[in-house]
């Protein structure tokens, strides 16, 4: 026993080394963990025990994340604003969160907390990245994001004051800052 | 004049330097390519002695101008420079008159009878490896011109060396005691007993760095390190042991780690399976042992050491027997070691060297994520480790055998080839050196960290690959007469990015430095190599060639680190090509060249 001891002191409180096999995400809910989680330039979704990609999402998972739901999407996106702050993923954060609140895909405590993230994400946006721009799969088409966050401020009853909604000669819609 | 003397300006330096400039990228014709611009930058320094015991330094810098024009656009001076700030009512204000006085160097010294207190403050100073610092917590501090380069204030702290009641006492306290270090305390006590020292080191840290100026010294995370060592000395043998305890804050920490996947299945088939660790307490432990043997002509090194994963010292910068450049690493997370033999023949010196050293744990190569939408599976990615997200990494300790042959030939060897100051005191008519050798790398590493534009840290998210390099370097320095003094000096091999750009360089280049009395002309040439910034490393950017020359005269011989009172005319002049910072692409000409023209005049004032 004595002669254990110091093997104990040196190595007994090391925990067994594991496989990493991958992580069951079907049960994955929306839980806030902080009243600007997903907002730029908040960053603490990274430090949120309830985001399986705290540690990193590559650059095409996120998309693929994206796709098969909006609790996914969010914890995606918003990980992927954290490393790179940018207009489409402050967009799609909010529009996950905007999903989340009207889907009701959260505890009922949380859906008004959701909402508000989302219309803090839409504004952030405005603020932001306005002129930021968003493409489609291929990467080859490109549209700006600043109308999408504007109608989705609309659509939960945010405050777009500083900005309007215009559309261009040729169709395009467009957000301006007004005085 | 007893009282005078205790306060003096002890000199005033003058520095007025013009810059012609162009380039290929310069609209217009003729000399309307051509930028002009000029700089002043003025040296006040003081010395004051309130007792015998104590004197103090001052350096005050005062900046005239500052060019826009520089080819190399970031020096000392750039800080006068473009620095534009934001108001409260969100205006920009000119911020450039905050940098117009700045404290450039500092120093003191006290002599009390139980020590001596230096202070330092952009003020070099020198290691503890000979006094009993095994491991290298204290870091020799001499960076050249890097300081003002990258307008960094280090060294700064105070430094303690015990006498009389203290002997073997020494501490050094401050905010960047070496460039890179956390807010720190260092403590060394060794002992002599007859024939043998004991030595008992430790470093604690105490915040972490705020300022980061180099990606060349990222500060490393907040740790604690405690060392204890014995060294014992016989006429021809010096053998030292030391054990080592660091890093013990990172006990518990989680790290990931792959093995090599036999047959069967791998994590997202990679050919690996990766596997969630945790640092223990024995990754905190290492061990060294230095054993040194002279017999006439024939000297041996050997040098071994086992470092835990987190058990990271120092620097060793200590110089044994000959001017090897193969040497271990003093970073934990490995086991290896190196042998050199140094051979003296008369006034030539055979030196062959072995370093091998191997990670216990092995760097990370990237993995992608995935995600498996039909299962609802997430299989998280891998990326290469760092030295601030993780407890540790595979860097300078990444897997290596070694082979070094270094030759010389010095037939004065009062005047040591490898002291610091041998280009001054070297005597013969002709010494030199020839160092050959060659890294086999069979393993890539972790990640470096680099900056981004903003100046945003960040940790690159690969390595350059495995890849053997090999390097050779020359030197001479020729006395044919007394008054005429050459240095000449070449390089060529092989090397890798310090980011993660997979482009394995083949570089070389030379210079020749002449000193007749009083007149100095220093001409160098690079081709195919980094340019003079540390974010010519981290990117891989590279000059199809770098040529620069150097023409002064003055009321005396430059000497090293010192200003004299001198005339000069400088040039720099380089090609850019795809690699290169600044280059860019012209319709139709792929392969074009661009270059970039610095023609330089100065005037230095010295009292």
């Amino acid at each position: 026993m004595k002669k254990l001891l110091p093997c104990l002191f040196l190595v007994g409180c090391a925990q067994p080394a594991t496989y990493v096999v991958g992580e069951d995400l079907t049960q994955l809910v929306f839980v806030p963990y902080s009243p600007d989680e997903g907002v730029y330039p908040d960053v603490s979704v990274l430090t949120d025990p309830n985001n399986p990609f705290a540690g990193g999402i590559g650059p095409q998972t996120k998309w693929d994340v994206l796709a098969s739901g909006p609790v996914h999407g969010f914890y995606a996106m918003a990980t992927a604003l954290t490393a790179e702050p940018t207009g489409e993923h402050q967009l799609y954060t909010a529009s996950s969160l905007q999903r989340i609140y009207e889907d009701e895909l959260a505890a009922p405590e949380d859906l008004w907390l959701a909402r508000d993230l989302a219309v803090r994400g839409y504004r952030s946006v405005l603020d932001n990245f306005t002129a930021d721009v968003t493409f489609d799969a291929s990467g080859t088409f490109s549209w700006p994001v600043a109308p999408l966050a504007f109608e989705g401020l609309r659509a939960l009853g945010g405050d777009t004051s500083g900005f309007a909604l215009l559309t261009t000669d040729d169709g395009q819609q467009v957000v301006v800052a007004t005085p | 004049m007893a009282e005078l003397s205790r306060a003096y300006v002890s000199n005033v330096r003058v520095e007025m330097d013009t810059f012609t400039t162009t380039t290929d990228r310069a609209a217009g014709e003729g000399r309307a390519r051509f930028a002009f611009d000029h700089q002043a930058s003025f040296y006040v320094d003081a010395e004051a002695h309130p007792s015998d015991d104590v004197r103090a330094e001052l350096s005050v810098n005062l900046l005239g101008h500052a060019p826009t024009n520089r080819i190399d656009r970031i020096t000392y001076e750039t800080r006068g420079r473009d620095l534009v700030g934001v108001d409260a009512a969100g205006d920009q204000v000119d911020l450039a008159a905050l940098e117009r006085v700045r404290v450039y160097r500092a120093a003191f010294t006290w002599e009390h009878e139980l020590f001596t207190l230096n202070g330092y403050y952009r003020e070099p100073h020198f290691h503890w490896g000979y006094e009993g610092d095994l491991f290298g917590f204290y870091r020799e501090a001499n960076y050249g011109p890097n300081p003002d380069t990258y307008n960094a204030d280090v060294p700064i702290g105070v430094e303690l060396t015990g006498k009389g009641g203290l002997e073997g006492l020494r501490l050094a306290f401050g905010p960047e005691v070496y460039w890179g270090a956390n807010p720190t305390l260092i403590g060394l006590y060794a002992h002599k007993v007859g024939r043998t020292r004991l030595a008992i080191a430790h470093q604690e840290d105490i915040a972490p760095q705020s300022v980061v100026k180099s990606s060349f010294a990222v500060p490393e995370r907040v740790t604690r390190k405690t060392a204890i060592s014995t060294e014992w000395t016989s006429k021809a043998v010096t053998w030292e042991l030391g054990g080592l305890m660091a890093g013990t804050e990172r006990v518990g920490e989680s790290f990931t780690r792959v093995v090599e996947a036999a047959d069967g299945p791998s994590y997202l088939d990679s050919g690996v399976h990766v596997l969630d660790d945790t640092i223990a307490m024995v990754d905190t432990l290492g061990a060294r042992t230095r054993f040194t043997a002279q017999q006439g002509r024939f000297h041996l090194l050997v040098d071994g050491a086992y470092k835990g994963l987190v058990s990271d010292g120092g620097v060793d910068a200590t110089q044994i027997f000959t001017g090897w450049s193969l040497r271990p690493s003093q970073r934990g997370n490995q086991v290896g070691g190196s042998a050199g033999v140094a051979l003296s023949l008369g006034t030539l010196q055979i030196a062959p060297n072995v370093l091998i050293q191997k990670p216990l744990v092995g760097p990370l190569s990237p993995i992608a994520d995935r995600w498996d939408a039909s299962t609802g599976w997430y299989y998280a990615g891998v990326t290469p480790r760092n030295v601030l997200d993780d407890p540790f990494a595979v860097l300078e300790n990444r897997e290596t055998t070694g082979l070094e042959l270094l030759l010389a030939y010095d037939p004065t060897p009062g005047s040591w080839m490898w002291a610091w100051d041998n280009e001054e005191r070297e005597d013969a008519a002709f010494a030199g050196s020839l160092d050959i050798s060659y890294r086999m790398q069979p393993t890539s590493r972790d990640s470096n960290l680099g900056f981004l534009a903003d100046g945003t840290l960040f940790s690159y998210d690969a390595a350059p690959p495995a890849q053997d390099v090999w390097e050779v370097q020359a030197k001479a320095i020729l006395n044919p007469r007394g008054d005429l003094k050459l240095l000449l000096g070449a390089y060529g091999g092989t090397a890798q990015a310090r980011g993660s750009d997979p482009r394995l360089l083949l570089r070389s280049g030379g210079d020749v430095r002449v000193r007749y009395r009083s007149l100095a002309w220093d001409t160098a040439l690079k081709l195919n190599d980094w340019g003079p910034y540390d974010l010519h490393q981290d990117f891989n950017l590279t000059y199809p060639v770098q040529l620069s020359t150097d023409l002064s005269g003055g009321l005396a011989a430059p000497r090293r680190g010192k200003t004299s009172t001198r005339l000069g005319l400088s040039s720099k002049y380089r090609t850019l090509d795809e690699h290169s910072e600044g280059w860019f692409a012209r319709p139709g000409a792929p392969d074009f060249r661009g270059y970039e023209l610095e023609l330089g005049t100065y005037i230095h004032l010295s009292l």
